[in-house]
């Protein structure tokens, strides 16, 4: 459980630092294939939710923080142009998504080191 | 085998992010889109979006500061005027990007470029109305005058120095929706801005659908039914008033006013029609602090973002207030520390049609005459979203371009159309308003009225010096009666519009004895004038504004305010009461002897929650729909009467051809009791099971400019309607308010029905409708120093 907190944090801090540097939304994700290569201690599972629960947590949070700032006033706009009953169900769908693509690219990493210490086996 | 289970994830997670950065039809890419760090979160407003700022433009001569106050008004302070239009280039696309690219490419048929096939159509409707000439020509004259070339340049080089700060991130949301980036500015889109707004006011004529009605009916009856005046009409230079001057004959008979060789072409694209405006000043002899008072609602489509945005502009040459348009620099609508001037359109008809006659097939030269005259040929580029782009080839005259032919519209090689319009002249409008900012007294007004050409107005003036007038601006052919009023034979130099009435010639009032002038985009004139003119006036506002103020003692702002909301129906008061009398009651049933007796005790007031109204309104179009079934065509393009025509026929007992009660379609002859009978029944069947109050019915909505609903104001609770003061109906309204008092110091009031921010994320965007729709101001202070406004948001320091 600690591992995956430790990786979740790490997650929400490489989540920031691409965004900080990159102007394309995606680029973030490759920092966190790399972590995911990189941190070795974890199993498949233990990857894949640290970066789900990082991701998840830092894009709520900052969507969570945006929306409370702006009195809901633009996420009932977007919801409504979505057809979804209720802005706040953006702050939900923004954290969602980030954590499945935060948990994907984390699996990612991990598995193409298992695939690569597999062949060295 | 089994190990390439590892490479399960990543082929998915590239998967996704693929998906998630396809753009499909309509949807924009959701990965861009949902991201906190790049999608429309970053366009949701808080505290921290409205900290203080310091920017460097090198173009810039010194510092500049831009105070935006609680409401979101920039109050502009510079060292000079060119660091000033920098300044007011920045705040403006800062506050309305969008929408300045929106103007700028629907006036230029550019939107194809970014939506597709879908506007190609309009794009080249655009182009063929030659807005595209008009606009060069603009800039030549721009580019030739010292002052407006400043003007003009320093505004765009703002607007850039904006753009090109803006990461994707920062784009406005309309940009991130439909994925594009936004496009440099361009000089020559200010001058489409001003094209646009010629064109909006200005393409009001009716020659194709008059040339047809004339066909139709004959001559007697389209005298009757399409008068040029109507004698209860109080014009804007008072009646009776006599001109000392005598008409300047440059043509004196046209060779056939109606062409009769001409087939239909179909003729949509134009604006409503329903767009107007009122203006008023009041001298200091009728109001409380023995100062004068101006007053000014110009009615425009009613969008988000607004179509104007508030500015405050000060420089050691000026100190102005007011409204501008997104796009141009200046202030259009508003005060200075010496006076207060407003618009309204005046709706006199500029733009004439000519069939042409060409020599060859590659129509390189016509006659004129009988003798050969050479055309020219624009070839416009029109770029097509996802497509090869298409090319048009516009024919130029000397009268203007062939906006229809058989590549456009028309259905043979003979119906060329060739428009002449008098914004495709070079002229200088922007000069208009640089004066009209620094004016200090009515000579200043009259010397920057010279400038203006197209779209004509009707400039309303008041000074703390204590003058008023108004004043008719703008370029007018000199026509012979009935020119222009249809399509013109090209083939004969009779036509040709060759000259124009001089600028002290124009319709004028200063300073009357009656202590007030006033504006509502009905004719200036009364039949006493020399000039014959032709175009589309009203009757009804300008006429509840004269009884109004005529009785006016006293007058306060308030007042004023109150009667810029006044709901009275000159209409309904003047045709309901016939109508009902005329209506055998003993043919009506329960309900509608219900409808018929609250309609008796109506006070013509449309009011929100008048249920009278929405009876009275219904009704009269039924009737309406009745009486003129004559000009309901699927085939031609006709045009039906006017309301003011509509009324006589209800009022009047003879003098008329009633032929026109007849409804068509049914074998028994009608009379007026007959339709008004039957239009009342159709009436009552529509509120058959309970009544539906005014604003319900009428249904006022503030589209965004895409029209989508999540960013749009889907129902305002609003009185009002056309032909009333507070002219508000579904989709036009008083697209701002003003209330000015020149006294020693300015009390000035406005409110604009949304707000001053473009962004749909942000609690500027439209937050003063609601109290628009309730007839509340705010007030417009103009301090020249910036350490006197009140309640600051943030500022914004520029420097080079």
């Amino acid at each position: 459980m600690g591992r995956i907190i430790w990786g979740a944090i790490v997650c929400a801090f490489l989540t920031w630092l691409g965004s900080l540097f990159f102007d394309k939304w995606y680029v973030f994700l490759t920092l966190l294939v790399v972590y995911g290569w990189l941190g070795k201690k974890k199993n498949l599972g233990q990857a894949w939710w640290s970066g789900f629960i990082g991701v998840f947590a830092w894009w709520g949070t900052i969507s969570l923080i945006k929306d409370l700032n702006n009195n809901h006033i633009l996420s009932n706009r977007i919801a409504e142009l979505m057809h979804l009953p209720a802005g706040s169900l953006m702050v939900i769908i923004a954290a969602v998504l980030g954590g499945l693509l935060g948990g994907l690219a984390m699996l990612s990493g991990r598995s193409l080191r298992k695939l690569v210490q597999d062949e060295k086996n | 085998m089994k190990k390439f289970v590892y490479l399960i994830p990543l082929l998915l997670l590239l998967g996704v992010v693929f998906a998630l950065n396809k753009k499909f039809e309509g949807i924009p890419r959701l990965g861009m889109f949902l991201s906190p760090y790049t999608g429309f979160w970053q366009n949701a407003e808080g505290k921290g979006s409205y900290k203080d700022l310091k920017l460097k433009i090198p173009e810039l001569k010194d510092e500049v500061n831009i105070v935006f106050d609680e409401r979101m008004v920039p109050h502009i302070y510079a060292q000079n005027e060119h660091d000033l239009y920098i300044a007011q280039g920045y705040v403006t696309a800062r506050l309305r990007l969008f929408q300045m690219e929106m103007i700028w490419r629907a006036a230029s048929g550019s939107l194809s470029e970014i939506v597709g096939e879908k506007t190609l159509e309009m794009d080249r409707y655009n182009r063929r109305n030659g807005m595209g000439y008009a606009a060069e020509k603009l800039i030549d004259a721009i580019e030739s005058d010292s002052v407006a070339k400043e003007m003009v340049n320093a505004y765009g080089i703002g607007v850039n120095a904006y753009i090109s700060q803006l990461k994707p991130a920062n784009y406005p949301l309309e940009y991130k929706l439909l994925d594009f980036a936004p496009t440099k500015w361009e000089v020559i889109n200010t001058a489409y801005l001003l094209k646009h707004m010629a064109y909006m006011l200005t393409a009001l004529e009716d020659d194709i659908e008059n040339t047809n009605n004339l066909k139709l009916i004959g001559e007697a009856d389209f005298e009757a039914l399409f008068r040029d005046y109507w004698p209860e009409q109080e014009p804007i230079v008072q009646k009776g008033t006599v001109f000392d001057f005598t008409r300047q004959d440059s043509i004196q008979t046209a060779d056939s006013i109606a062409l009769t060789s001409f087939n239909n072409i179909y003729y949509d694209n134009k604006p409503d029609g329903i767009i107007g405006s009122n203006n008023w000043a009041v001298s200091g002899s009728k109001t409380v602090t023995k100062k004068p008072i101006l007053c000014n609602d110009p009615h425009l489509q009613l969008n988000l973002p607004s179509i104007w945005v508030e500015m405050h502009l000060n420089c050691p040459s000026m100190n102005v207030r007011g409204v501008s348009l997104p796009g141009a620099p200046a202030v259009i609508i508003g005060f200075n520390d010496y006076i207060a001037w407003g618009v309204t359109n005046a709706g006199r008809d500029v733009r004439d049609w000519y069939k042409i006659e060409f020599v060859d097939g590659q129509k390189n030269s016509y006659y004129q005459d009988g003798i050969k005259k050479y055309a020219t040929k624009r070839i416009e580029e029109i770029k097509v979203k996802g497509q090869e782009s298409f090319f048009d080839t516009v024919i130029y005259t000397h009268q203007g371009p062939v906006v229809y032919d058989e590549n456009f519209r028309a259905n043979n090689s003979t119906q060329n159309l060739a428009l002449r319009w008098t914004a495709h002249d070079p002229s200088n409008e922007f000069l208009t308003f640089y004066e009209l900012n620094q004016a200090k007294n009515l000579d200043d007004y009259l010397d920057a009225l010279k400038n203006f050409t197209c779209p004509g107005q009707n400039f309303v003036f008041a000074s703390k010096s204590g003058d008023i007038a108004i004043q008719e601006q703008g370029k007018f052919p000199i026509k012979p009666k009935n020119f222009g009023k249809f399509v013109l034979d090209g083939n004969s130099s009779k036509n040709d519009i060759s000259g124009y009435i001089p600028f002290d010639e124009n319709p004028r009032m200063i300073n009357p004895a009656r202590g007030y002038v006033f504006s509502a985009n009905q004719q200036p004139t009364d039949t006493l004038y020399p000039y014959y003119y032709n175009g589309m006036f009203e009757y009804f506002r300008s006429r509840r504004i004269n009884d109004l103020l005529s009785a006016m003692k006293s007058i306060g702002i308030k007042d004023m305010e109150m009667m810029q909301q006044d709901n009275y129906s000159y209409i309904a008061a003047t045709s309901l009461p016939i109508m009902l009398q005329q209506t055998d009651k003993s043919q009506l049933n329960g309900r509608e002897v219900e409808i018929y007796n609250t309609l008796r005790t109506w006070d013509f007031q449309y009011s929100v929650n008048s249920k009278e109204a929405s009876f009275f309104e219904e009704w009269f179009t039924q009737f309406y729909s009745l009486l003129w079934d004559e000009f309901d065509s699927k085939d031609n393009d006709l045009i039906s009467p006017e309301d003011i025509t509509t009324i006589h026929f209800i009022t009047d007992s003879t003098g008329l051809p009633f032929k026109y009660f007849d409804i068509k379609a049914t074998p028994q002859v009608e009379t007026k009791q007959d339709i008004l009978l039957k239009s009342f029944k159709l009436m009552a069947a529509k509120f058959k099971d309970n009544d539906i109050e005014w604003a319900n019915f009428k249904h006022t909505h503030i589209d965004h400019l895409t029209r989508l609903p999540a960013l749009s104001r889907n129902f305002v609770n609003v009185g009002g309607n056309l032909n009333i003061i507070n002219a508000t109906n579904a989709t036009h309204g008083p697209s701002w308010r003003m209330v000015v008092s020149l006294e020693d110091k300015i009390n000035a009031f406005g409110i604009i029905p949304g707000g001053q921010s473009g962004n749909p994320g942000s609690r500027f965007y439209d937050n003063e409708i609601d109290d628009w729709a309730q007839g509340k101001y705010y007030p417009l202070d103009a301090p020249n120093n910036l350490n006197n406004i009140e309640n600051k948001l943030f500022t914004i320091k520029l420097n080079k």
